[in-house]
């Protein structure tokens, strides 16, 4: 049988977000796999240039709507490192506290809609009542059930209160029960089995060549996790295990996932229990001194990198932003190549895509001539139109 | 890899489901959720206690504020602000800023939630402190201290 080639979107019923995808296909096997990103690109970069590093919190904050406290946070850890502050004890396990609940959410959506792409709605359906639980408890603390706005310069907004306290801790208890479930789940029933062992397997190996992070990189065998390698906020005092799989498919990366829940609740049960008393935010300067961070934290899809570059004004002069979906794109695709069609689904959402958090435009000056170019916004259009 | 369920524990727990559990969600809009404290909802501007310092305007990450105001001096000699402070609703974007920012606490935002209009122009929100006519300056952030 000749070989098909075949576009899906960028608009599609299949795709939650605008995305290129081009495979190849013989039969019902995939040969081949192709993307193409760029259509939600929003200018988030260089907006951040254009207003002062307060707003700058919030527009970071929409790059994603899911993991949005680790932008922020990641945007905080980036300005204060520049201005050499240490945040007050009690915020920093605050931040931890929220870092950990939004990896709970996250990881508990993302099962809620791999059971949706695999047909399995029953567990679409149960995994997303019982977050509900974790997005209550951020609603109580942070006032908002997304956008928390919780994380800003110089700590955090809110305190946890002790009536808060009880709160949190019967619904983590809840929680982490639900997750030791799903991952029985999991490991037996044979409707998700099916749709998931041996779908989109990549190696260890391969994903380290070409850069994967997060649940991804550790489900392939690589115990690689930010938190651990390079300790931020307070997780070089609390206990936790590096969930890895050997199994490199996409059940591997449900069963990280879903283990990553109750080790989030433990360690959301240990920031508790050493959470010091103390003033949870502290005066932060308007103008920012002249230099440069980087910074990676350990966000819910894998490593989050943000540099910010001061110079001396209250507006920074750079910000990029490396989202861990554009780290797992290359990955992904290997996953559907020598797959079936019916397997496309399951093996891109394994990655737990965000592709607007993904866009980004690069745009490089010919280093030895030293030509720039202008483009002209009718340029822009045709290049959009292209794309 | 053997199942773990049992016939009999997927029927109890089908039975409890029907028997004892209540539904997850509720009849809005006859029924309404209580949010908590900390919950964002319609803006409240008190211009009485407002000094027009315009910090809310340089920390809207929306563009939300305009502050406008004007020195003016009193009968008795004294001088004094006067101006008023205009919100476009429909921009924002519920983050705080504006309430965290404010020293003398004239913003604070409320548990109504249905914030829903017809019309764009709905969402205008002007609060005056006291009057002051199409002469008055807008706030320039650089002034502010």
């Amino acid at each position: 049988m000749a070989k098909l080639s075949f576009p899906i979107g960028p608009q599609h019923p299949a795709l939650k977000e605008p995305e290129n995808l081009r495979f190849t296909v013989d039969g019902e096997l995939v040969v081949d796999a192709d993307i193409r990103i760029g259509y939600v690109h929003r200018s988030i970069e260089r907006s951040c240039s254009e207003r002062n590093y307060v707003q700058d919190l919030y527009l970071c904050e929409r790059v994603c709507g899911i993991c949005s406290n680790a932008h922020t946070l990641a945007f905080c850890q980036a300005v204060e490192a520049i201005v050499g502050v240490e945040i007050p004890e009690r915020a920093q396990w605050i931040r931890m506290l929220m870092h950990e609940f939004e990896r709970i959410h996250s990881h508990m959506l993302w099962l809620g809609v791999a059971g949706h792409e695999i047909g399995f709605e029953t567990l679409f359906m149960y995994v997303w009542r019982d977050r509900e639980v974790i997005q209550d408890i951020l609603e109580t603390v942070s006032g908002n059930r997304g956008h928390y706005a919780m994380t800003m310069l110089g700590g955090v907004r809110y305190d946890i209160t002790d009536e808060m306290v009880g709160k949190i801790r019967e619904g983590l208890q809840f929680l982490r029960d639900r997750a030791e479930h799903y991952a029985d789940i999991a490991t037996s029933e044979q409707t998700f089995l099916q749709r998931t062992a041996n779908v989109g397997a990549v190696s260890g190996e391969r994903c380290v060549e070409l850069g994967a992070c997060g649940p991804v990189l550790r489900a392939s065998g690589v115990g690689y996790d930010v938190r651990r390698a390079f300790p931020y906020l307070q997780y070089d005092k609390v206990e936790f295990p590096i969930r890895t799989s050997e199994l490199c498919d996409v059940l591997g990366r449900t069963l990280v996932r879903v283990r990553e829940v109750i080790d989030a609740c433990d360690i959301c049960f240990q920031c508790l229990d050493m959470m010091p008393e103390g003033d949870v935010n502290m005066r932060f300067p308007r103008k920012v001194p002249e230099g440069e961070a980087v910074v990676r934290i350990e966000a819910q899809r894998g490593e989050l990198i943000y540099y910010v570059r001061s110079n001396g004004t209250d507006v920074p002069e750079r910000v990029k932003i490396r989202t861990p979906t554009l780290a797992n794109l290359p990955v992904s695709l290997e996953m559907v190549k020598g797959g079936q069609i019916a397997d496309i689904p399951i093996a891109f959402a394994s990655i737990d895509p965000c592709f607007s958090c993904t866009d980004r435009m690069v745009e490089l000056d010919d280093v030895n001539s030293g030509d720039s170019r202008t483009m002209t916004w009718s340029e822009l259009v045709k290049l959009g139109r292209r794309a | 890899m053997a199942r773990k369920f049992s016939i009999a524990a997927m029927a109890m727990e089908l039975m409890e489901s029907l028997l004892v559990r209540k539904p997850a969600t509720v009849m809005y809009p006859i029924e309404r959720l209580t949010p908590p404290d900390r919950f964002r909802g319609r803006m409240k501007y008190d211009p009485e206690s407002c000094t027009l310092c315009g910090l809310c305007q340089r920390d809207c990450p929306a563009d939300v504020i305009k502050v406008v105001r004007k020195r003016v001096e009193r009968e008795d000699g004294k001088k004094e602000t006067v101006g008023h402070v205009e919100f476009e609703m429909d921009r924002c974007v519920f983050c705080g800023q504006c309430a965290y920012s404010c020293n003398s606490g004239s913003i604070t935002f409320s548990k109504d939630f249905e914030l829903a209009q017809p019309t764009r122009d709905l969402f205008m929100m002007r609060g005056a402190k006291d009057e002051v006519d199409d002469e008055g300056c807008q706030v320039d952030t650089e002034l502010v201290p």
